[in-house]
C-alpha cells in the first residue's frame, strides 16, 4: 500500500476531474456522491502518506518506474504529507459546500447538473494540480503543476458570472506572468546545471555559484512565485479574486492557493537554493516585504467596510507572516511558517465560508448585515468566533501557536530584520482584534433595528447557514481548537525532516 | 547570445504591454509575446550550430556533439500545451466580459464596475 499510495495521491483528482463531469452528464443525480466519495478516498490516501512518512521515514516514489534525476520523482516527508493532508481536507469541506451552488446573484448564471458537474471536476483538477506542485521533486513538473491548479482556479473565479469573470481574467494574467517569470528561471537554472531533480539541483550548484546567472534565475523564480504567493507588493491579484469568488470556491482558494505556492518557494529558496549567495539575499529581502505586507495588509483590512473584503486584505497579512518565516530558515521559522499555514488555511476556509454564505443569504457584505445574527444562529457564529479568535491568535487555537513560533522565531534570528518582525506580527495580531472584533460586536451584541438601514421585517427567522455551508463553517472550527490543542504533537513531526532535509542538501553539496 | 537578448527584449515587452495597454484583448496578446519569449529562449538553448536531431543514423558510434539536446525541446511542448489552453480560457473569459459589460476597455470597464 505504502508504494501505491504516492501515485494514487496525484492520479485520483485528476482522473476524477474527468470522470466527475462525464458522470453528470449520464447520471445526474450521483455527480455529488461521486464527488465526495472521490474527495474522501483523496484524503484517505493523504491520510495514509502522512502516517506512513511519520512512521517510517521519507517516501521517495519514480513515477513510471524512472529513478532521478532522469524520471519525475514524487517526495514525501513530514512537510509534504502535511500539506498534502491540509489542501485534501480542505477539499473535502469546499465539495461539501460546493452544494450550496452559486451566490445568489443575478449575475451568477443558473445551476445545470453539467455545471455542477462541471464545477465539481473543476475543484478536482485543481486539488490534484496543488497536490502535485506539494509533491513534486520535479522543476519543470512543478511549473506544470502550477498551471494546471491555476487553470482550474481561474474556472472557478469566473464561475460566479458578472464581475468575477473580470476578476478572473485580471488573476489570469498576474497567474501567467507569474508562471512565465518561474519557467523562464527554470530555464535559466537548466541551462546551468543540466538538470531540472531538486536534489540533483542542490548537488550541482555549487559550482555554479560565481555564474551571475544564477543570480537572475534565483531572482525570476522568487518574484514569479512570490506572485503567487501574493506576498506584498505583488499582490494585487488577491482582494478581487477572493471578493468575487463564488463563495464555495472561495472557501477553498483562499485556504489553501497562496499557502500552496508559498511551500513551493519554502523548497526552492529555502531548501533547494538557500545555500547560493543569491538565494541568501533573496531570502532576507523576502523577510522585510513580509514585513511589510503584514502591515500593510492589516491596516488595509481595518480599512474595509465589506466581511468578505477585509478578510482578503487579512490574508494579505497572513501570507506575509508565511514568508517570514520561510525568509528566515531556522527550524522553529518554518515550524511557525507550516503552521501557520495550516491554522491559517482552516480559519480563513471558515470564516469565507460564513462571511460567503451571510454575504449571499443577506444580500449585501457590510458589517451592518451582520448585527443580531449571533442570536439567529449561536452554533454557527460561535463556530465563525473561534475562527476569528485564532486569526486574532488567542490561545488555545491554532492561530496562537503560529505566532508563538512566529515570535520566538524572530527573537532567536534577532538583528533588525527580526525585530522588525516581531513588530509586525504583534501589530498585525492588534490589527487584527480590531477588525474581527467589529464584526463580532455587531454578530452578538447589535440587533438588526441598531444597524441604520433596518429591514429586519424582510428578514426570514431561522438558520443564518444553509447546511452545505454550516457544516464546513462548524468543522472546520472544531479542527481550529483541535490543531491549537495538539501543537506539540505536530511540532515533533515536522521538525526533523526539516533539520535532516537541509542537512541532507549541505551534506550533498561538495 | 543574440538569441538570449531578443528573448529577454521580448519578455520585457510582453511584460510592459500586459501592465500599461489600456483594451484586455491586447493585453491577452501582450502576455502571449511573453510566453512566445520563454519558448524563444529554451529553445535556442538547445540549439548547436551543424547538428541534428538525436536519431540514430546509419553506421558509426553517436557523437554527442551530432545531437542538439532534445529535452528542452520537449519541455516547450508542454508549455505550448500550456500557453494555449490558458489563451482559450482568456478568450471565453473576454467574451463573457464583453456581452455583460459591452467593452474591453479597462478604464471603462472599472467605471461599470464602480
Amino acid at each position: 500500500m505504502r508504494e501505491l499510495l504516492p501515485g494514487l495521491l496525484v492520479a485520483l483528482p485528476l482522473v476524477g476531474a474527468a470522470l466527475v463531469p462525464l458522470v453528470a452528464a449520464l447520471f445526474r443525480r450521483t455527480t455529488r456522491v461521486a464527488a465526495l466519495t472521490l474527495h474522501a478516498a483523496i484524503f484517505a490516501a493523504a491520510l495514509g502518506l502522512f502516517w506512513s512518512a511519520a512512521a517510517a521515514g521519507p517516501i521517495r516514489y519514480a513515477v513510471g518506474g524512472w529513478p532521478g534525476p532522469w524520471g519525475i520523482e514524487l517526495w514525501f516527508d513530514g512537510l509534504s504529507t502535511l500539506i498534502a493532508l491540509l489542501v485534501a481536507g480542505m477539499a473535502c469541506f469546499a465539495s461539501f459546500a460546493q452544494t450550496f451552488g452559486p451566490d445568489r446573484d443575478r449575475t451568477a448564471p443558473a445551476s445545470t447538473p453539467l455545471r455542477e458537474g462541471l464545477l465539481r471536476g473543476a475543484l478536482l483538477l485543481l486539488v490534484g494540480g496543488l497536490l502535485g506542485i506539494v509533491a513534486t521533486r520535479d522543476v519543470f513538473n512543478l511549473f506544470v503543476f502550477l498551471e494546471i491548479s491555476s487553470l482550474a482556479a481561474y474556472t472557478l473565479v469566473a464561475s460566479g458570472g458578472g464581475r468575477s469573470t473580470v476578476a478572473a481574467f485580471r488573476y489570469l494574467l498576474a497567474g501567467t506572468a507569474a508562471g512565465s517569470l518561474y519557467l523562464f528561471g527554470v530555464g535559466f537554472l537548466y541551462a546551468l546545471t543540466g538538470t531540472l531533480n531538486m536534489d540533483d539541483l542542490a548537488a550541482r550548484l555549487p559550482s555554479v555559484e560565481a555564474d551571475a546567472a544564477l543570480t537572475v534565475a534565483v531572482v525570476l523564480i522568487a518574484v514569479g512565485l512570490s506572485i503567487k504567493a501574493a506576498l506584498f507588493p505583488l499582490h494585487g491579484w488577491l482582494p478581487d479574486t477572493y471578493v468575487y469568488t463564488p463563495t464555495p470556491a472561495a472557501g477553498f482558494i483562499a485556504a489553501v492557493m497562496a499557502k500552496v505556492s508559498a511551500y513551493a518557494l519554502l523548497r526552492l529558496l529555502g531548501e533547494v537554493l538557500a545555500g547560493t549567495t543569491a538565494g541568501a539575499v533573496v531570502l532576507e529581502i523576502m523577510i522585510w516585504l513580509g514585513v511589510a505586507g503584514v502591515v500593510a495588509g492589516g491596516v488595509l483590512a481595518v480599512a474595509q467596510r465589506a466581511v468578505t473584503r477585509m478578510l482578503a486584505w487579512s490574508s494579505i497579512s497572513a501570507m506575509g507572516m508565511i514568508l517570514i518565516g520561510v525568509g528566515m530558515g531556522s527550524a522553529l521559522a518554518i515550524t511557525g511558517a507550516l503552521f501557520h499555514m495550516a491554522a491559517h488555511a482552516l480559519a480563513k476556509g471558515c470564516l469565507f465560508f460564513g462571511a460567503g454564505g451571510i454575504r449571499a443569504l443577506e444580500d449585501g457584505d457590510g458589517v451592518d448585515r451582520w448585527a443580531g445574527l449571533g442570536s439567529r444562529a449561536p452554533w454557527t457564529l460561535a463556530a465563525l468566533t473561534v475562527a476569528a479568535l485564532s486569526m486574532i491568535g488567542i490561545p488555545p487555537t491554532a492561530g496562537f501557536f503560529s505566532k508563538y513560533y512566529l515570535l520566538s522565531a524572530s527573537i532567536a534570528a534577532g538583528g533588525p530584520a527580526g525585530i522588525a518582525a516581531f513588530a509586525a506580527i504583534i501589530l498585525s495580531s492588534l490589527l487584527a482584534t480590531v477588525y474581527f472584533l467589529r464584526v463580532l460586536e455587531a454578530a452578538w451584541f447589535r440587533t438588526p433595528g441598531d444597524a441604520p438601514e433596518a429591514d429586519s421585517e424582510r428578514r426570514p427567522p431561522g438558520p443564518v447557514l444553509p447546511r452545505p455551508l454550516a457544516v464546513p463553517v462548524v468543522g472546520l472550527a472544531v479542527l481550529v481548537l483541535l490543531t491549537g490543542i495538539f501543537a506539540r504533537p505536530f511540532e515533533r513531526h515536522v521538525l526533523p525532516d526539516w533539520e535532516s532535509g537541509t542537512a541532507r542538501i549541505s551534506a550533498e553539496a561538495p | 547570445m543574440t538569441t538570449y537578448a531578443f528573448a529577454a527584449a521580448l519578455f520585457t515587452l510582453g511584460i510592459a504591454g500586459m501592465a500599461l495597454l489600456p483594451n484586455l484583448l491586447r493585453k491577452l496578446l501582450a502576455m502571449n509575446v511573453m510566453q512566445v519569449a520563454v519558448i524563444v529562449f529554451f529553445v535556442s538553448l538547445a540549439f548547436k550550430d551543424g547538428a541534428t536531431v538525436p536519431i540514430l543514423g546509419q553506421g558509426g558510434a553517436p557523437q554527442a556533439a551530432e545531437f542538439m539536446n532534445p529535452l528542452p525541446h520537449t519541455l516547450m511542448l508542454t508549455a505550448i500545451v500550456v500557453s494555449v489552453s490558458t489563451t482559450g480560457l482568456a478568450l471565453g473569459l473576454l467574451v463573457r466580459i464583453r456581452s455583460r459589460f459591452e467593452t474591453l476597455n479597462e478604464r471603462r470597464l472599472l467605471d461599470k464596475l464602480r
